[in-house]
């Protein structure tokens, strides 16, 4: 088992105007969309701290964020095989990312139960859910 | 759907790299062993179903967004 405590992430700031996003492999695609595996981690300064999550194979689009920006404290703790298919073998390698819903009454909800976990290297992804998942919510809402 | 009838320490074979074993039996729980390679997503459907829906949800709802930001941009 592997304890991931998420911390926000630096912002590195791009120089070009046009930065290319991260390149995310989800070899199992996310959960209910199994069949889009390649997607593109996009920033975008109107929208920080959330990002795009962009489908390559698909027209299918989410907007995520790194979970320590709508909780204080965010732990996931993986198994074992899940750290070992990411080849991540230290909490810093890895990248968490929530996904965000945006409801019609124009709040947003983070679902931090079921993650997705990158290896920052390599941008081998999955969506898992943790072993704590049980204590975290499908449904976060986020502070304005 | 096929149906199966097995008893305690008897196994199913699912394309020959996913076994699922019942392990006990107990009134109405059953419990269950699985072995399937590591890149078989394996969980309990209440969860599968919640976060399918969630991520289906999340999908509609950036949609919209995502338009709207094209129509800013361009």
């Amino acid at each position: 088992m592997l304890t991931i405590e998420h911390k926000i992430p630096e912002i590195v700031t791009p120089s070009t105007e046009r930065p290319a996003g991260t390149r995310l492999h989800l070899a199992s695609g996310l959960l209910g969309f199994e069949a889009n595996k390649q997607f593109e981690l996009i920033s975008d300064d109107e929208l920080t701290p959330f990002q795009w999550l962009k489908g390559l194979d698909a027209d299918q689009s989410f907007l995520v964020i790194p979970p320590a920006f709508a909780v204080g404290n965010y732990n996931v703790e993986i198994a074992d095989d899940d750290a070992v298919l990411l080849g991540i073998h230290s909490p810093e390698q890895a990248g968490v990312i929530c996904i965000a819903t945006y409801h019609l009454n124009e709040t947003v909800t983070i679902n931090l139960k079921g993650p997705i976990i990158f290896n920052q290297q390599t941008g081998e992804a999955r969506q898992i859910v943790p072993l704590n998942a049980a204590d975290l919510s499908l449904a976060h809402p986020m502070g304005n | 759907m096929l149906v199966l009838s097995r008893k305690p320490n008897e196994s199913i074979v699912i394309n020959g790299n996913v076994m699922v074993s019942v392990l006990r039996v107990d009134n109405d729980n059953v419990r269950i062993g699985i072995e399937a390679p590591m890149e078989v997503p394996v969980m309990r459907k209440e969860i599968y179903q919640e976060i399918s829906q969630n991520n289906q949800a999340a999908a509609g709802s950036a949609k919209p967004k995502l338009k709207i930001k094209q129509l800013v941009n361009n």
